[in-house]
């Protein structure tokens, strides 16, 4: 076991060996991998940020239901129990005229109006989910509950949230493939690096070759350069996604408050860098495996 | 000397009706039938172009002969798999062109590279290499590169790193060429010790002085054909 985790050992030493002789060689290939790899991060990044946004502001179709003014107490409960045995309706949510106007002036730039009022202009407000999200159910049920009495005004305002999501779940297809096709791209570059190092190193290849040594034992250190490539290559994919949030978010800061939406992207979860780091050195792996066995295999 | 371990005499080599020809070219080797003991020092001689490398190649499974078998160490090398290959090569050592000095590795490095492949621990390894290294008279270059060394040196060099691991068959193919007499007379008196520990030694030479000196079994090669 001492002999084998030795070997292992000193294949790794040779690979972090080769990795700086040269070390220019390496670099370029390092950035290209981190550059590679933190094309498809950013963008997955971004649109998980949207999805949550969107998630959070108009999680499904909704309808919005305001009563009339002049509505009594009475007349908001008798609607609120029409609602509770109502069978399209899945759930509901009051929001009685003096908390929404306490929400109001909590708001950035509406206290100063609010406080010139003389009285509060909201009026009692339903949040409605439905069972069925359909547009032909939500229009039937409008209308319906706009017949319903003291029942002033009913929005279904879901459209653009339905366009959004669409155009996230396209966005997700398309990060899919671009992935898959940067993925083939990070294979390319580290198959080209080993390709390189296999004939800087062909001389030594051969001699271990007519010295006995089995393809697993030459492989070994190149694998480890694939892996240390795709580690450091996700590394660096890593600090440019993260270095790219900090000065995009310095942006972002001042839109947020302008529309008073939390629009500043969180930094990358631990849980996705250490995937990507994952994914980057079995990528590396992968490129070099098939690297040296093209080599071995021309040179047999 | 940890290689000086006397080995059972047996067959260790053997070829049958072998013929050998390289693709395009004409025949190299005709009709070659030999045996090889455990323990023997051979030496094939002929004229330039007579086949004496290309039959060293084929006892050392680096070829295989176009037709006939070469049994090596109890492997017919024709069809023998290639991952059963390596495992026979670490039986052999081998002086030949095709196995460089690399410029990036120590002394040491060389010598300790057959005995990672075998898989020896690196404290063993590394008294084997250094015992080897004193036998043939490197011991103070460890550290060197290999190109810092004269000719004779790098064949000491290149014996050290066949022998470390033990080989039961050692070929050499024209070791003493680009040699000056007095490192010729020490390379043939190295084989000398190396046969004397049950290694057999099987050389391919034109040297007249290494052959007189390493009183072997000649097998003379005429266009391809043995001698008798």
């Amino acid at each position: 076991m001492k002999t084998y985790l030795s070997a292992h050992w000193r294949a790794l030493k040779t690979a972090l060996y080769r990795l700086y002789h040269p070390p220019l060689m390496s670099l370029v290939s390092l950035l290209m991998i981190g550059t590679t790899l933190a094309l498809p991060l950013a963008c997955g990044l971004i649109i998980h940020h949207l999805q949550t946004l969107t998630n959070t502001y108009s999680p499904h179709p909704q309808i919005n239901l305001f009563m009339a003014q002049d509505a009594s107490a009475t007349q908001f409960k008798q609607i609120e129990q029409r609602l509770q045995t109502h069978a399209g309706v899945s759930s509901y949510r009051t929001i009685p005229r003096a908390q929404a106007l306490e929400a109001m002036k909590a708001r950035t730039g509406w206290a100063d109006i609010m406080a010139g009022l003389t009285q509060n202009p909201l009026p009692d407000a339903f949040i409605i989910s439905t069972i069925d999200h359909s547009a032909a159910t939500l229009d039937a049920l409008r209308t319906e509950l706009l017949a319903w009495p003291k029942v002033s005004t009913v929005q279904v305002d879901t459209e653009w949230a339905r366009r959004l999501d669409s155009l996230l779940r396209l966005g997700r297809s398309a990060l899919g493939l671009l992935a898959g096709a940067l993925s083939i791209t990070v294979l390319a570059i580290v198959f080209q690096s080993i390709q390189l190092q296999c004939m800087n190193h062909r001389d030594e290849i051969d001699v271990q070759g007519l010295l006995g040594a089995t393809n697993t034992f030459i492989r070994r250190p190149f694998l480890y350069f694939g892996y240390v490539l795709g580690l450091i290559g996700g590394g660096i994919a890593w600090g440019l996604v993260s270095a790219t949030l900090i000065v995009l978010n310095t942006e972002l800061v001042q839109l947020s408050a302008l529309y008073d939406i939390p629009l500043s992207i969180p930094p990358l979860p631990l849980e996705w860098g250490l995937g990507l780091l994952c994914a980057a050195a079995i990528l590396g792996g992968l490129g070099a495996y098939l690297s040296v066995a093209r080599h071995l295999w021309n040179t047999k | 000397m940890p290689y000086l371990i006397p080995r059972p005499h047996m067959n260790q080599i053997s070829l049958n009706n072998v013929f050998h020809r390289y693709p395009g070219g004409k025949e190299v080797l005709h009709n070659i039938n030999l045996t090889i003991d455990a323990g023997e020092r051979i030496c094939l001689i002929g004229s330039s172009g007579a086949g004496k490398s290309t039959l060293l190649r084929l006892m050392a499974a680096l070829e295989q002969p176009y037709s006939g078998t070469v049994i090596v160490a109890g492997h017919n090398t024709s069809t023998m798999s290639t991952s059963e290959l390596p495992y026979l090569r670490r039986q052999c050592g081998l002086i030949l062109d095709d196995v460089k000095l690399l410029p990036n590795h120590s002394v040491m490095a060389h010598v300790l590279l057959p005995l990672d492949i075998a898989g020896i621990d690196r404290q063993s390894a590394q008294a084997q290499a250094l015992s080897v290294l004193e036998t043939v008279g490197l011991n103070q270059y460890t550290e060197h590169s290999p190109m810092s060394l004269s000719g004779g040196d790098q064949q000491r060099l290149r014996i050290a790193r066949a022998i470390v691991h033990q080989p039961i068959l050692l070929f050499a193919d024209e070791p003493t060429t680009n040699l000056d007499a007095d490192d010729a007379e020490a390379i043939g008196a190295l084989f000398r010790k190396i046969n004397l520990s049950g290694t057999t030694v099987i050389l391919a030479s034109h040297d007249r002085q290494l052959v007189t000196q390493f009183k072997p079994r000649l097998i003379e090669l005429n266009h391809g054909k043995l001698r008798a």
